[in-house]
C-alpha cells in the first residue's frame, strides 16, 4: 500500500497538453531547450517567460507543481549563477577582491543564467506532469525508429524500458520489506559513519539482487510462453496518433522560434 | 513402479492432445535425471492434475510439453505436433501456461496491455487486438480493470489476467503450474472456479499442477510423480481416495478421505473410492439409517 | 494473573495520510495477547492484519493510541533507540521469509541477528547453533550456502535466523504460504512447540484450519476494525459472523454444519477432522447399539 505505484509527476488532469501527442511533446521539450540558447536580452527571454506560463496555464496543473520541480535544484542553479557572477569578466567592473570580481555583464548574466536554467527545469516537467511514463516510453520508441536502421535493436531496447517502468513499484515494494525484515533482526540503518552504513546495504542488496534474478528469470520464462523472440517482428497494440492539435503545436512552435530570431536582432 | 495405469496409452493418438513418448531428460550439470521414461497421453477436454513431493519433476514436464526446455530423449506431441525447436510458435499459441507468481508473468504496464503482449508476438493485427482482449478479459470477469495497473490488483486478479492472456491466444490446453499456491482463498477460489468453467464451457484441455489435494480433486484424472517416475496415472477417484498410495508418497489427503482414514481406524469399514463432500454425506447418512 | 504481552489501546493506522492516496489500514482496535498464548490474527485480504503485526514490532508507529508490548510503550512519538530495543524483544518472520537470506552460509545468516544484538562472536554462534537445531536443519548443510537448499529449508533457516535472537514474542505472516503440505506441517509444529515452551506466537493466516487446529485466541479483523476476540471453538460457531467478515469455516466445521442440517446432532460443531471423524464413530456406534 505503500510505494506500491510509481506516480511520476505525472498529473491526471486531462488538458489539452495531456491530449497531445507524446512524439510532439517530447520534441517540443528538446526544441524549446535549444531555443532557451537564442535568448539573448530582456525581450527574448520575456517571450520565453511569457510563452511557458501560457503553457502552465492551458497543462491545468498548479503553479506549486512546477516550483516543487525546481525547488531541489535551487542550489545548484544558484551556485553555478555565484559561479558566473564573481569569475566572469567584461562590462563595467562594480566589485573586486583578490582573483572574484562582479561586474555589470557579470550580473546580467548570471540573472540570464537563473531564468535559463529555470526554463528548462520548468519545461522538462511541462512534459512530465502531462504525460504518463507509459507514453514517454511510446514516444520515445517512435522517435528512435529511424536508428533501428542502424542496427541499433530498438524495439528490444523498448522492450527493456517498459519492463522496467512496470517493475518499479514492484521493486520499491520489495526493497522496503526486506529492509523491514532485516529491522525486525535488528539491524540499524542509521547508525555508524559513512563506511559501515555502506556496509549495512550488502543485508538489503544481495536479497534484492536474488530475487530480481529469479523474477528475471520467471519473467523471461513467462516471456518466451508467450511467443516472445527477441527480435522478431511484433504487432503493436498501442499506436501513437498525430492529431491536428499537434499540427498546431509545431506550427506554434516555428511562430515562436520565428519570433525569438527577430526579437534577438533588437 | 507404476501402480495405476489408465487406457490413453498406445493406439489412442487420436483423442490425446498430448501425447508423451518416454520422456527422459536430465538438466545440464546434473547426474540424476529430473524425469525417466515417461510415457502418457492427455485426453483431449478434460482437466488432468498432476501431483507429486517437491522436485519430483512435475513443473519440469510441463515445461517441457510447452517447449520451453529442450528435449534430451523422447517425444512429445502437442495436438498431433511433434514439440520441437522449429514448431515452438505453433505449440506457444496452442498451450497457454500459466505460472506460480501472479507478479512475475505481468509483463504489460496496464491490464489490456498485458493481454495485448502475447496477441503482439503473434502477430494480431492492431485492429483485431482490441475485441480479442475484451473477449479475453470478459472470460475472466476482469474487463472493468482493463485501463488498471498491476500495483492495483490482488494476486487472483493478476493470475485471471494472465489466464486471459493465455486465452486471447485461442490455446487448446491450458497448463497451471501451482498457479493457485501463492493465492488468498478467495482469490484461489475464483480461479478454480474459472478453471472448471473454462473446461466445461470453452472445451479446454487442462494440465494443472497442485499439491493441493483439495484442488487434484476437482479434475477427471490425475497424474502421480515421484522421484522422476510416473507412479500412478488414473481416474481421480481411485487415486485420491487411497490414502495409501498418497502418504507413502508424502501427499496430503483430500478432506474426505482423512476423515474416512480416521473412521476406518475405529474399526468403521469404508468404501476405497474418493468421495466428494456431498457423496461421503450421503454415505454417512445410508450407514445411520442402515443401523437404525 | 500474568500481565498480557502486547496490548492495543485505541490503535489506529492510516497509511500515506495527508495525500490522495491515503488508506485507513486500522481503526480504533483495542485489545489484548495474552502471554505464551498461540493467538492468530485473521481477515481477508486487505482487512489490516500485516499492519497490526508491524505495530506490534514497532516497524509501523500508530497515528493514534499505544501499544505496550513488555515494558515498551509505542506511540506515535516512540524513539529510534526504544524501537531498536524492542527488536529484541519481538521476533517478525515475514511472509516469504527466505527473500531475506543474503550470508554466504547457512549459519552466518542466523548469526545475523545475534550480531546486531550486539552479543560477541562465540555467543551469536551459540544462539544461532541452538536456532538451527530447533527447526531440526542436518547439522552437514549450516556451512552451506542459503541459497542452495531446498524451498522448505529455506524457509526454515530464515526462521532461525529470527529465532536465535530469541524473542519472546514470535510473529509469523503467513509462514506455510507456498510450502508442499508436508512443509506446511513442519512449519506449524514448530511454532506450535514453541508456544509450549513459553514464547508468545501471533501468527498471521488466511487457513482456517490451521487457525482451528493450532490456535488458542483468534483475533478476526474486518477491514481495519476488530470484529470477534476469543476461542477458535466460540468464533467458528458464529456462522454469521464470519460470513460478514468474509471467512470460511473451517472444512470439518462446514461439513459438520451441513450435516446438522440433515438432522445429524452435534453438542459442539468439531473444528479439525480429528474431532469430526470421533464424533461421528461415536454416533455411528451408538446407532449400532440399538440393535
Amino acid at each position: 500500500m505503500n510505494s506500491k505505484v510509481f506516480f511520476g509527476l505525472y498529473v491526471p488532469t486531462n488538458s489539452i497538453l495531456h491530449r497531445l501527442d507524446p512524439r510532439m511533446k517530447i520534441i517540443a521539450c528538446f526544441w524549446y531547450v535549444v531555443i532557451v540558447f537564442l535568448a539573448n536580452n530582456v525581450l527574448t527571454n520575456v517571450l520565453l517567460g511569457l510563452f511557458l506560463l501560457f503553457l502552465i496555464w492551458l497543462s491545468k496543473v498548479s503553479l506549486k507543481m512546477y516550483w516543487q520541480g525546481i525547488k531541489p535544484l535551487m542550489w545548484v542553479i544558484l551556485l553555478t549563477a555565484a559561479v558566473q557572477l564573481f569569475f566572469s569578466t567584461g562590462g563595467q567592473p562594480i566589485w573586486q577582491w583578490h582573483f572574484l570580481n562582479i561586474t555589470s555583464l557579470g550580473i546580467i548574466q548570471s540573472i540570464y543564467l537563473i531564468f535559463r536554467f529555470a526554463f528548462i527545469i520548468t519545461i522538462s516537467t511541462v512534459l512530465t506532469v502531462t504525460t504518463t511514463t507509459l507514453q514517454l516510453a511510446a514516444g520515445i520508441e517512435s522517435l528512435l525508429k529511424p536508428l533501428s536502421y542502424l542496427k541499433v535493436p530498438v524495439s528490444q531496447l523498448a522492450m527493456m524500458l517498459s519492463i522496467a517502468l512496470r517493475f518499479i513499484p514492484t521493486i520499491m515494494d520489495e526493497i522496503q520489506t526486506i529492509m523491514d525484515a532485516q529491522r525486525a533482526r535488528g539491524m540499524d540503518f542509521s547508525a555508524g559513519n559513512l563506511f559501515q552504513r555502506a556496509k549495512r546495504l550488502v543485508p538489503v542488496m544481495i536479497p534484492l539482487f536474488v530475487s530480481s534474478f529469479k523474477r528475471a528469470d520467471d519473467l523471461a520464462l513467462a516471456m518466451e510462453a508467450r511467443g516472445y523472440q527477441p527480435g522478431a517482428p511484433r504487432t503493436a497494440y498501442r499506436q501513437l496518433r498525430w492529431h491536428m492539435n499537434d499540427n498546431w503545436a509545431f506550427l506554434t512552435y516555428v511562430v515562436l522560434t520565428v519570433a525569438l530570431i527577430v526579437l534577438r536582432q533588437i | 513402479m507404476l501402480e495405476y495405469y489408465i487406457g490413453m496409452t498406445k493406439g489412442a493418438g487420436s483423442l490425446a492432445i498430448v501425447s508423451v513418448k518416454d520422456l527422459t531428460f536430465t538438466y545440464p550439470g546434473n547426474s540424476e535425471p529430473t524425469l525417466a521414461h515417461i510415457s502418457l497421453d492427455l485426453p483431449a477436454g478434460e482437466w488432468i492434475t498432476i501431483i507429486g513431493p517437491n522436485g519430483s519433476g512435475k513443473s519440469t514436464l510441463a515445461r517441457l510439453i510447452d517447449g520451453l526446455l529442450p528435449i534430451n530423449s523422447g517425444e512429445i506431441y502437442v495436438d498431433n505436433i511433434p514439440v520441437k525447436e522449429e514448431n515452438l510458435h505453433a505449440i506457444h499459441q496452442r498451450i497457454g501456461f500459466v505460472f506460480q507468481n501472479p507478479d512475475n508473468q505481468f509483463v504489460g504496464t496496464t491490464v489490456a496491455d498485458d493481454v495485448a503482449f502475447g496477441l503482439e508476438n503473434h502477430q494480431v493485427s492492431h485492429e483485431d487486438m482490441p475485441f480479442r482482449i475484451k473477449q479475453a478479459l470478459n472470460d475472466v470477469d476482469m474487463v472493468p480493470y482493463a485501463k488498471k495497473e498491476p500495483a492495483y490488483l490482488s494476486g487472483g486478479q493478476k493470475q485471471r489476467v494472465a489466464i486471459a492472456g493465455a486465452l486471447s491466444l485461442r490455446p487448446k490446453v491450458l497448463i497451471f503450474d501451482e498457479a493457485t499456491s501463492m493465492l488468498d482463498p478467495e482469490g484461489r477460489q475464483k480461479v478454480l472456479k474459472l478453471l472448471a468453467h473454462l473446461k466445461v464451457k470453452k472445451g479446454f484441455t487442462i494440465l494443472a499442477i497442485s499439491h493441493d489435494p483439495s484442488e487434484a480433486v476437482l479434475g477427471d484424472k490425475v497424474i502421480l510423480l515421484d522421484h522422476s517416475h510416473l507412479v500412478a496415472y488414473g481416474p481421480t477417484n481411485q487415486i485420491m481416495g487411497d490414502s495409501e498410495l498418497l502418504m507413502k508418497h508424502r501427499l496430503g489427503l483430500p478432506f474426505t478421505t482423512q476423515l474416512k482414514e480416521q473412521l476406518q481406524e475405529n474399526g468403521i469399514t469404508v468404501p476405497k473410492e474418493y468421495q466428494s463432500e456431498e457423496q461421503m454425506m450421503t454415505w454417512l447418512n445410508q450407514q445411520l439409517s442402515s443401523k437404525k | 494473573m500474568a500481565q498480557p504481552a502486547v496490548v492495543f489501546k485505541k490503535v489506529a493506522y492510516t497509511y500515506n495520510a495527508q495525500t490522495a492516496f491515503s488508506f485507513k489500514a486500522l481503526q480504533d482496535i483495542s485489545a489484548e495477547i495474552e502471554k505464551g498464548s498461540l493467538t492468530a490474527i485473521i481477515g481477508h485480504t486487505g482487512s489490516g492484519k500485516s499492519t497490526l503485526t508491524k505495530l506490534v514490532d514497532g516497524l509501523l508507529l500508530p497515528d493514534h493510541g499505544s501499544i505496550q508490548v513488555g515494558n515498551f510503550n509505542l506511540t506515535h512519538e516512540s524513539g529510534h533507540d526504544e524501537l531498536l530495543k524492542l527488536h529484541r524483544e519481538v521476533g517478525y518472520v515475514f511472509q516469504f521469509p527466505e527473500k531475506q537470506l543474503f550470508s554466504d552460509t547457512v549459519l552466518q545468516d542466523v548469526e545475523f541477528g545475534p550480531l546486531n544484538l550486539g552479543k560477541s562472536a562465540k555467543e551469536a554462534k551459540q544462539m544461532a547453533l541452538v536456532a538451527l537445531d530447533t527447526i531440526h536443519l542436518p547439522a552437514d548443510l549450516y556451512d552451506h550456502s542459503p541459497f542452495e537448499l531446498s524451498g522448505g529449508q529455506m524457509r526454515r533457516v530464515a526462521i532461525a535466523g529470527v529465532l536465535a535472537m530469541q524473542p519472546q514474542i514470535l510473529i509469523m505472516d503467513e509462514p506455510t504460504a507456498g510450502l508442499d503440505p508436508q512443509g506446511q506441517t513442519e512449519i506449524l509444529e514448530l511454532a506450535h512447540s514453541l508456544h509450549e515452551q513459553g514464547t508468545t506466537v501471533i501468527l498471521v493466516s488466511h487457513q482456517m484450519d490451521q487457525v482451528a487446529r493450532y490456535a488458542d485466541t483468534v483475533l478476526v479483523l474486518n477491514h481495519g476494525q476488530l470484529v470477534f476476540t476469543g476461542t477458535p471453538r466460540n468464533l467458528f460457531s458464529q456462522l454469521q459472523l464470519l460470513k460478514q467478515a468474509e471467512l470460511e469455516p473451517p472444512l470439518a466445521t462446514a461439513f459438520a454444519q451441513s450435516m446438522a442440517d440433515q438432522g445429524w446432532h452435534f453438542d459442539h460443531l468439531p473444528l479439525t477432522v480429528t474431532d469430526l471423524g470421533n464424533e461421528l464413530v461415536k454416533q455411528l456406534q451408538k446407532e449400532g447399539q440399538h440393535e
